[in-house]
């Protein structure tokens, strides 16, 4: 197996609100090995978009903090390190990408100026040779027009074309890890398909690790190696992709399955998860999950339960996979 | 762009010739005689009659403005009544003093109210924050009269660190470098008037404008790149809160070059606003309406700076 390249060992992030602490990760436990892709799933508000700014440790300031835990990369505890540390790697060993083409570009600089910018921070390059990068970049994202987007202003280019952009930028340093928060999610569907393709054909050539955040889950089918899906702040469960699909465990990922629309018949009644997501302040006792549970006991209404692996590869949250062989 | 510009600079044309009718109809509408204290009040009603009849005095309103315009193209102005020489020359010569004025109180508000504001906004809810919020809000509610007040009882007749009012000191005698620096010294404390009133305003829009970027996706991005926090400030956000910041400079230049009425009345700073004030009481109409189409002339040229700068700052901004 080959080795970690993130590991982040109960991580727990809080938020500091008018109505005191509110902890928004709650131990999250996650492992991304070389090379390859994790998607992270769940809900809106479920802590993924956060889980990404705390690996960048971008959190909102000054309300966000990282309470506990620990997150290596690549044999460096992210959280010790000093600002000016972290400003090294960010871009450059770690890099980010959004899910707002449309806004995550500065609207008073050229696209050339934004993505040299990445490589004067962290690559000492020439003049000319820094241009040529910046244009091949452009052209290795499939902007057809590359020398012309380089003089270019982002509110010139379509949604599609900024994320090309942003994919540049943020592969042009090869990062390790590449963490796309939602990246195709406000792209047109036939445009969704073309990046998720580039994403993975970039992946391969420079055997980048991606986190791939996403409530999609058609893209974790198309893209991911492993899935974790989290709830309200902490994983519920741990596997391969193949898993998730074929034998999802907790009844949070199973009912995540059922709710897509594959899953029906013209006519039929949408099937969904009963309920709504608590919110922080208001989280449940025992199992988080518990009160939109329909395979709740009586031990999920007090206890909370770990993550174990109750298969090789395969980890969950759940009473129900606990002191037996299901 | 540069269509866009000729349109723009020729657009002032008509304006103006709008302006100079209105201006000249109220003036003409307000009761009075202008030319009563120049003539010898010994004179018979039928000799001042006469004298009128001959300057044009009973001819028909659009007669007048004709005459007026046509003469008022070849830059003859009138003449002051109270003043006694050429329109002309004297409203060069007031606004000459404002220039320096206003120009050097708005150069100093700017330089420091944009870095304060952005400080002010990087830091949103400390002491920093706090302080400057309240010192702006006393800064906008305060009228500017009692503040130049208030800055002469302190700063020059308790302290006596600037003379109370004037340009130079009368009879000193003072000439080449001495008089320059005397005049320095005058100059400040309305400069420090109108730059304090000119602070608050732009501290508090630099601020709210900053506070706004700051929230942007594209400053995430920015610090996702590994960008030094400064460079994230200074270049990606203040560039993009610039940009309403820019028009309320612009604002003021034009309120600034029609002479700040108040400030320069209550230091006797002989510029646009003293001159307008002066002849408003004196009912030297020539003068009045020249100001007035002086003045509005350059609020059109302080929004033609506007228009201009934010295709400079903003590349989505295309004038075609």
């Amino acid at each position: 197996m080959p080795e970690a390249l993130l590991e982040i060992q109960d991580l727990v992030t809080s938020f500091k609100t008018t109505s005191g602490l509110q902890r928004v990760l709650d131990g999250i436990n996650l492992s991304l090995r070389r090379g390859e892709i994790l998607g992270l799933v769940g809900e809106s508000g479920c802590g993924k978009s956060i889980t990404s700014l705390s690996i960048m440790r971008l959190l909102p300031q000054p309300y966000g903090f990282i309470e506990n835990g620990k997150i290596l990369f690549n044999d460096k505890e992210l959280t010790d390190l000093s600002i000016p540390e972290m400003e090294s790697i960010r871009g450059n060993e770690i890099s980010m990408i959004f899910q707002e083409p449309m806004t995550a570009l500065n609207p008073v600089f050229t696209i050339g100026n934004q993505i040299e910018e990445v490589l004067d921070i962290h690559q000492d390059l020439k003049k000319r040779d820094k241009k040529e990068k910046c244009i091949e970049m452009l052209k290795l994202v499939g902007l057809p027009r590359a020398k012309d987007v380089y003089n270019e202003y982002p509110h010139q280019l379509s949604g599609g074309m900024r994320q090309r952009v942003m994919i540049a930028m943020a592969l042009s340093c090869e990062p390790r890890l590449l963490i796309a928060d939602e990246p195709t999610t406000a792209l047109d569907v036939t445009v969704q398909i073309q990046i998720l393709e580039l994403m993975k054909s970039l992946q391969k050539d420079m055997n980048t690790s991606i986190l791939l955040i996403t409530h999609d889950l058609g893209v974790i089918a198309e893209m991911c190696d492993r899935v974790a899906v989290m709830y309200l702040g902490k994983i519920v469960e741990e596997t391969t992709t193949v898993n998730i699909f074929d034998n999802p465990l907790h009844p949070y990922s199973q009912g995540l399955l059922n709710s897509r629309l594959g899953n029906i018949q013209k006519g039929e009644k949408l099937i969904c998860i009963p309920g709504m997501v608590p919110t922080l302040s208001d989280k449940p006792q025992g199992c988080f999950f518990s009160p939109r549970c329909s395979k709740c006991i009586d031990r999920c209404k007090t206890d909370m339960p770990e993550l174990n692996e109750v298969k090789p590869g395969h980890k969950v949250r759940c009473w129900l996979y606990v002191d037996e062989d299901y | 762009m540069r269509k866009y510009l000729i349109r723009r600079i020729l657009i002032i044309i008509p304006v103006l010739f709008g302006v100079s009718i209105v201006i000249f109809a109220l003036i003409h509408l307000a009761p009075g005689d202008p030319y009563s204290s120049m003539i010898d009040p010994n004179f018979t009603a039928e000799d001042r009659r006469n004298l009128l009849e001959a300057i044009g005095y009973y001819d028909p309103l659009p007669v007048k403005y004709v005459k007026w315009l046509g003469r008022a193209i070849q830059g003859d102005l009138g003449y002051s009544i109270t003043y006694k020489e050429p329109v002309l020359s004297v409203i060069l010569r007031n606004f000459k003093n404002t220039v320096v004025l206003s120009l050097t109180a708005l150069a100093l508000s700017v330089l420091m109210a944009v870095p304060i504001g952005v400080i002010s906004a990087t830091r949103k809810n400390t002491i920093f924050d706090y302080v400057v919020t309240v010192f702006s809000f006393i800064g906008i509610s305060v009228p500017i009269f009692f503040l130049a007040m208030l800055l002469i009882k302190f700063l020059s007749f308790d302290l006596g660190l600037f003379p109370i009012s004037g340009m130079q000191t009368i009879g000193s005698g003072y000439s080449g470098f001495m008089k320059f620096l005397d005049f320095v010294h005058h100059l400040m404390l309305p400069v420090i008037a109108l730059a304090l009133v000119q602070m608050a305003q732009l501290m508090r829009y630099t601020r709210s404008s900053m506070l706004e970027v700051i929230m942007q996706d594209y400053i995430r991005t920015a610090r996702a790149k590994g960008l030094k926090e400064r460079l994230v400030i200074y270049k990606h956000a203040l560039r993009n809160a610039l940009i309403p910041v820019v028009t309320v400079i612009c604002i003021s230049i034009g309120y600034l070059m029609s002479g700040a009425v108040l400030t320069e009345t209550v230091f006797v700073w002989p510029g646009m606003g003293t001159l307008v004030y002066q002849s408003i009481l004196n009912r030297d109409y020539p003068v009045v309406v020249s100001c007035a189409l002086v003045m509005a002339f350059f609020i059109l040229i302080a929004n033609l700076i506007a228009d201009i700068l934010y295709a400079f700052i903003d590349p989505r901004i295309k004038y075609e």
